[in-house]
């Protein structure tokens, strides 16, 4: 009988493996130094929560952050304590970084099986790799990365619950478990739960858009495709959202309820918290369990959520530029992400935002031009990553558009949409010109790939690598309070660790 | 009275406690156990036969399979399979390429240790760098899962080659493809009338020795391919002879 096509699943997890492998090094390599607000304070919460003499810290907008470092932290010491990983800072950004290798991991195997090329999933997965906010955030003693990272594995098991011949309803309990570990990374994921929900229950003839008047059908030796489970069975389609969503819902009502009334002991009820009855740190303890649970929209100090009221394009389109590039930095001043030139297109200091201009502006019109052949070709997948991508820029820009950390997800999702595009558009034109227009293809999306990385190397790297830094802190905090917080230990040369590698670059 | 209605001495007694006894779990279990090895006994044989490789007995043993399972005569039937020397040769190929490759793993740990070391880790770091024995054993792993995973793959169909048939039955009009894994066996029947194109495939090497790869295509657009067959120029001339309009049958 006929060889079947076997090598390939084996050969693109060896692959997706060695660009983990890749990008984990390669940030080991460049691993950040510098501290800012958001990194103090969250080293802190950890350092605390450590010695078990405070309550630990459960932010309920990434539950699982604060208690997540300290489990990690101590896993390290523990086992590989001897080998010199004490530093709480290092362990915490190499916490980030084994997220965002495990994100690009799972990206490569998304990409090479949704669209059958393996170059598509490399590619994909360095392009995101490079963007500045996945570039920046992985490793940041941050939240940013899990979210967006984890994002991934929402796409990874929507395919493999597309593609279900039968059992269909047996991936409602690891899709529960995916959907909850995202809402702990952070509560905005819950937007990509109703979505992933919603895109299970689309009946499978929306896909079907345009039929032909006549079709020919040539099976050329290869047996005709059996449907999966999820465009063939109505009720196996509705049960398994059903059962996915009420899991879901069970473990995450679950995990806040087990924080904030068996931990926190927060009360239910009154205007305010019963601050003797709680357990929980200081800034949490005078609220109630839902004051808790929205904490971030009660806050009026903040600067978060007032997007619409007070809409600027410019602040959205500074955040989403800033997504993918880092600001052109100088030893003396910092530069802004919105350096585009159109009328000097080619000109060394636009060129990159412009080619950035150019990829999303591609991808935007493609998505809308194409967007009924991209529906039938990609069919669920495309609907959930157009919708998250629509609700997360949404969101960002309600939330806070002028930063970039909240646009890492939507930078993610319009690079696989741009890869979606160019792969559609090479395959309808390689009917008639044959295969090899992957080639230009290829080259256009490795054009892109270069001149985003050189940018973003040269502009990140040096800047939060190489020195050790404070930026954006609260000047009026205790000096202890954080320049204990700069990892040490761990380098051989720890005032100058690139010594040995660069020679005296500083100053 | 008349005959019928006469009473018939019966010793019930006894009867029922034969039946009884032979009912019970005890014999029960005896019973079963004597099933269970004459079916172990005549699967056993079955496998033996099927692992002969001589050309007469092996005949035998796919006609007698053939005929218990389908209305195949034995003795009309054209039977042919991969050659047994060219599948021991590409058993002994696989295995001989695997272990060359395996072979190579000091130089892709040498490979590996150039990867890290463009890192810089140990110069930044209060890292040692890793011997080269430990490069020596990932890469002794990897290339080692590599080769399990291909060759295991490609071992497997060539046993499958190994114990696999073509027949065509010249009575029923049928062609028979068995799968047999030993394990295991998937037998397939096509209708030769409705294969609408038969193709046979030889490279000059093959044109020498006889052999050749036979490719129906069915009406439905299916593709049955079978590879490196022996006596592929007799299955084709007697399939073509089949399909012809003039004789249908011997």
């Amino acid at each position: 009988m006929k060889f079947k096509k076997y090598a390939s699943p084996f050969i693109v997890t060896l692959l997706a493996l060695l660009v983990g492998l890749f990008y984990f090094l390669t940030h080991l390599h460049y691993m950040q130094r510098a501290l800012d607000w958001d990194q103090i304070v969250y080293s802190n919460n950890i350092k605390k929560s450590l010695g078990n003499t405070s309550p630990p810290v459960f932010n309920p907008h990434h539950l699982h952050y604060e208690i997540g470092g300290k489990v990690f932290h101590e896993a390290m010491v523990e086992n590989l304590g001897d080998k010199g990983f004490t530093d709480l800072s290092f362990n915490q950004r190499l916490r980030s970084l084994l997220f965002a290798c495990l994100g690009l991991i799972f990206l490569v195997l998304f990409l090479s099986e949704l669209t059958g090329k393996w170059f598509w999933g490399i590619l994909g997965a360095l392009l995101v790799g490079v963007t500045h906010g996945y570039l920046s955030y992985s490793t940041r003693v941050d939240t940013g990365i899990f979210p967006s990272a984890w994002f991934v594995m929402f796409l990874w098991i929507l395919l493999r619950m597309v593609k279900a011949k039968k059992g269909l309803i047996y991936y409602s309990l690891p899709a529960a478990i995916v959907l909850f570990i995202g809402v702990m990374f952070h509560q905005y994921t819950a937007f990509g739960c109703a979505i992933f929900c919603l895109v299970l229950v689309v009946p499978g003839k929306l896909f079907e858009l345009y039929p032909k008047p006549h079709v020919i059908r040539m099976s050329k030796g290869k047996k005709t495709e059996e449907q999966s489970e999820i465009n063939r069975n109505f009720q196996a389609r509705w049960l398994t959202a059903g059962v996915t969503a009420l899991l879901a819902l069970v473990f995450i009502v679950g995990g806040y309820f087990l924080v904030g009334e068996s931990i926190y002991r927060l009360p239910l009820s009154g205007e305010k918290g019963n601050r003797a009855v709680a357990q929980a740190p200081w800034v949490y303890d005078d609220l109630t369990f839902q004051k808790w649970l929205f904490h971030y929209v009660y806050i009026d100090h903040g600067n978060w959520g007032k997007g619409i009221e007070e809409f600027t394009p410019r602040d959205a389109f500074f955040g989403f530029s800033e997504a993918f590039l880092a600001r052109p930095r100088s030893e003396k001043k910092a530069g802004s992400p919105l350096n585009y030139d159109f009328r000097d297109f080619f000109h060394p200091e636009h060129l990159t935002h412009n080619l950035a201009a150019l990829f999303s502006f591609f991808t935007l019109v493609g998505s809308v031009f194409l967007f009924p052949q991209l529906l039938k070709r990609y069919k669920r997948i495309f609907l959930f990553v157009f919708l998250s991508l629509l609700v997360f820029a949404v969101f960002t820009t309600y939330w806070e558009p002028y930063y970039f950390e909240f646009w890492i997800t939507p930078a993610l999702l319009v690079v696989v949409l741009f890869i979606l595009i160019i792969n559609l558009m090479a395959e309808k034109v390689s009917r008639f010109l044959g295969k090899i227009v992957f080639a230009p293809a290829v080259l256009i999306v490795l054009v892109f790939l270069c001149f985003f990385g050189a940018h973003n190397i040269k502009n990140h790297f040096p800047f939060f690598s190489l020195e050790q830094k404070l930026y954006g802190y609260n000047t009026a905090w205790d000096r202890d309070y954080y320049m204990k917080l700069f990892s040490r230990d761990i380098y051989r040369f720890p005032d100058d660790p690139y010594k040995d590698v660069y020679g005296h670059l500083k100053k | 009275m008349s005959q019928i209605d006469k009473p018939v001495k019966q010793y019930t007694f006894f009867k029922n406690l034969w039946k009884g006894i032979y009912h019970s779990a005890p014999f029960e279990a005896v019973k079963a156990a004597l099933r269970l090895l004459g079916r172990v006994k005549n699967n056993a044989r079955d496998f033996l036969r099927d692992t002969n490789m001589f050309s007469h007995a092996r005949k035998e043993a796919i006609g007698a399979y053939l005929k218990k399972h389908t209305s195949a005569d034995p003795e009309q039937l054209e039977i042919s399979w991969q050659p047994v020397v060219y599948v021991g040769i590409k058993i002994a190929v696989i295995i001989g390429a695997g272990l060359w490759l395996y072979s190579f793993y000091p130089m892709v740990a040498e490979w590996m240790k150039i990867g890290l070391d463009f890192f810089k880790l140990h110069e930044i770091y209060n890292f040692d760098f890793p011997s080269i024995l430990f490069f020596e054993k990932i890469a002794s792993w990897v290339l080692g899962l590599l080769i399990v995973y291909h060759g295991g793959f490609i071992l497997y169909h060539q046993l499958v080659a190994l114990f696999s048939s073509l027949s065509v039955d010249p009575v029923n009009n049928k062609v028979y493809y068995l799968e047999n894994i030993l394990l295991k066996k998937d037998l397939y029947v096509f209708e030769i009338s409705e294969i609408d194109l038969v193709i046979l495939r030889q490279n000059i090497l093959f044109r020498f020795l006889g052999m050749g790869t036979l490719i129906f295509q069915k009406k439905s657009g299916d593709q049955v391919k079978i590879i490196s067959l022996k006596q592929a120029n007799e299955m084709m001339k007697l399939i073509s002879r089949l399909k012809s309009p003039k004789v249908s049958k011997i």
